[in-house]
């Protein structure tokens, strides 16, 4: 990762957090701190050394250092920015976000705000510059078209089709948040087929208004930018 | 109104007599190219969530093995039939397949599957995506690479370009595919079209006048891809030589491969991936021989196989190879599972291929042996096994400029 932290930060992290648990995860499940299981030694997570004995204040030291970390500021405001403005954000605006969350210890609001208010956020070039991911791309066309939805299932399926199966990527990051991901051949025909399967009142489990459903619109080009 | 392509297609014969033939019949006709100008072609294999590689190709002959995962390894090759189902099959006398892997020995004997051991990328990341991201670009502990490595593979082309070139299976087009080149995705052949003869047409209209000129690109790239694969799509796909893929996305893309391989379309370049590998918990079950490494492995290795019979002669075209983020942790973890290595094995099958042997040096596995005291050293470079095979199968004089700034070292794979 470019967070600056090694693997030894990882594995004293790791010990921090030993003993939290989950209590009947199945029924809802609540937060739960198992002290027979929580290693109690001292630790030195990214250079920051936790005494012995903290019990679960560790997990709890672990959150806030992790939170006031500069790498952290800098981390989720690329991410806002990125979702926001642009999949490759000016340094320059990524740097002033950075510096409002740092200011602020972190107060999204505050964050989001800078970024609203900036210049580059209210570009040419920032205008549409981002392609809809599956997920957006079909929410949006269901809501484009009035449609109505007695069950879910099948859209969800149609959002897979298009590249993005819902809570099944495999790595722990999440999927993309570039539009490279999305723009390819198999996803752009998929998106053109889930738009005429749509309009066509195809799709099982929805229901679109013909009047406000036209296939070309929902598969156009412009309609997969945001 | 007929729009100019919409004309140009229907005169399509009258043009080829009159020399002005346009790009993209230019493209189509490339599947009508005298098989004298076949081209070589390089699979790609990912595994994603890092493979065990060491239970994968077992090292029966380092003892350390055995001692580092008393529940979970695989037992040393034996002559008792009541046991063999469930032990390594020998390969040199030093390392062994996994059981599951049975259906890919012959191909070992016969010498057209070669084994690269301690390979990998030798960037430090245990982190899945990182190291995907890295084997994918081609350049480890580099992120601002905008191109994969396949992309840049492509050798220069000469005239007549196939839009399907580069193809992967499978919903988004993968990172070691992305470039400035053309390259398509996509989930199945079948699939593959605007199901709508009406729409398709206005759809490309479109999008060939698309004011963003990335999304022009693409779909142009698209629409040239989906003219050319009309005609394979019209016909019934039956594997040669009763080759039997297994049921599944992976058994499927090979299956895919190979039609779009032998009906001369132009693939050069062709890549799918299994995921599922990222075994923490219960890697092996009561016995070597079932648990999800095992079946995982069976699919895997009877696609594998079922690829090589389907494909025939047409082999000696082609060259697959196999590759995963990372390896696993050389012992066991406390849930019969293994955690995030270091580095692994590579899988190299084709017609040319020097096959029949390991390849690599065997780094060891005693504690100072290990990589930071836990992993399996890395003795080959990744891109060793890749720059090897970019040039000395697909002809592409520069591996340097594929792998920048390394220097591949080959190692004599074909």
């Amino acid at each position: 990762m470019d967070g600056g932290y090694t693997q030894k930060d990882v594995t004293e992290a790791a010990r921090c957090f030993t003993g939290w648990t989950i209590l009947q995860p199945q029924r809802g499940g609540t937060f739960s701190f198992n002290k027979r299981v929580h290693d109690d030694g001292e630790k030195t997570v990214l250079g920051v050394t936790i005494p012995a004995g903290g019990g679960q204040s560790d997990g709890e030291k672990v959150l806030d250092i992790v939170a006031r970390n500069p790498a952290t500021a800098r981390f989720i405001s690329k991410k806002l920015a990125m979702r926001f403005v642009a999949d490759e954000p000016p340094a320059t605006l990524v740097d002033r976000m950075a510096e409002t969350f740092k200011k602020t210890d972190g107060d999204l609001r505050a964050v989001m705000k800078t970024m609203l208010e900036s210049k580059e956020f209210w570009s040419q070039g920032a205008y549409q510059s981002k392609l809809k991911s599956p997920l957006e791309m079909v929410a949006s066309a269901v809501r484009a078209a009035s449609g109505e939805i007695d069950y879910a299932f099948p859209l969800a399926n149609q959002v897979g089709q298009l590249g993005q199966p819902l809570y099944r990527k495999q790595e722990p990051t999440g999927y993309s948040n570039s539009s490279k991901e999305w723009l390819n051949s198999g996803g752009l025909l998929a998106r053109m087929n889930f738009a005429v399967q749509l309009a066509d009142n195809k799709v099982p489990g929805v229901k679109v208004n013909p009047a406000q459903s036209a296939a070309l619109g929902l598969g156009s080009p412009e309609f997969q930018k945001r | 109104m007929p729009t100019r392509r919409f004309f140009l297609r229907n005169s399509a014969l009258a043009m080829v007599g009159a020399g002005t033939t346009p790009l993209w019949l230019e493209r189509a006709l490339y599947a009508s190219d005298a098989p004298s100008q076949r081209k070589k072609i390089l699979v790609a294999i990912f595994q994603r969530g890092a493979a065990d590689g060491l239970n994968v190709v077992v090292p029966h002959g380092d003892p350390a093995y055995y001692k580092l995962r008393p529940n979970i390894s695989i037992p040393r090759p034996t002559a008792d039939p009541a046991k063999a189902a469930d032990a390594a099959i020998d390969l040199d006398g030093f390392f062994g397949l996994n059981p599951a892997l049975s259906p890919l020995k012959p191909l070992f004997d016969q010498k057209h599957l070669a084994i690269v051991d301690a390979v990998g990328s030798p960037d430090p990341t245990r982190s899945h995506f990182d190291a995907q991201d890295y084997m994918e670009s081609g350049t480890p502990g580099l992120k601002a690479t905008q191109d994969g490595w396949m992309n840049r593979a492509l050798p220069r082309a000469t005239g007549k370009v196939s839009p399907v070139r580069a193809v992967s299976l499978g919903p988004v087009l993968p990172r070691a595919m992305r470039g400035p080149s053309p390259a398509i995705a996509m989930q199945t052949i079948d699939s593959f079209q605007v199901r709508n003869a009406e729409a398709s047409k206005q759809f490309e209209q479109m999008y060939m006048g698309a004011k963003d000129p990335v999304i022009q690109a693409a779909g142009r790239d698209t629409f040239e891809a989906v003219a050319l694969l009309q005609s394979i799509q019209k016909q019934q796909y039956t594997p040669a030589s009763g080759a039997s893929y297994p049921r599944g996305r992976f058994g499927q893309s090979l299956q895919q491969i190979a039609q779009l391989i032998k009906s001369n379309v132009g693939v050069e370049m062709a890549f799918a991936d299994i995921g599922g590998w990222d075994h923490h918990v219960n890697e092996v079950g009561a016995r070597p021989s079932v648990g999800v490494l095992a079946n995982l492995l069976g699919e895997y290795g009877q696609a594998l196989s079922a690829f090589w019979t389907d494909m025939g002669d047409r082999m000696s075209d082609v060259v697959v190879v196999t590759m995963s983020e990372f390896g696993r942790t050389a012992k066991e973890n406390g849930n019969r599972g293994t955690d995030h290595g270091h580095a692994n094995s590579m899988f190299v099958m084709g017609g040319d291929v020097k096959g029949g042997k390991v390849y690599g040096k065997w780094p060891g596995l005693e504690k100072e042996q290990l990589y930071e005291g836990r992993d399996l050293a890395l003795t080959t470079d990744f891109r060793d096994v890749l720059g090897e095979l970019v040039t000395s199968h697909l002809g592409n004089p520069s591996p340097k400029n594929v792998f920048p700034g390394y220097d591949p070292k080959f190692l004599g794979l074909v």
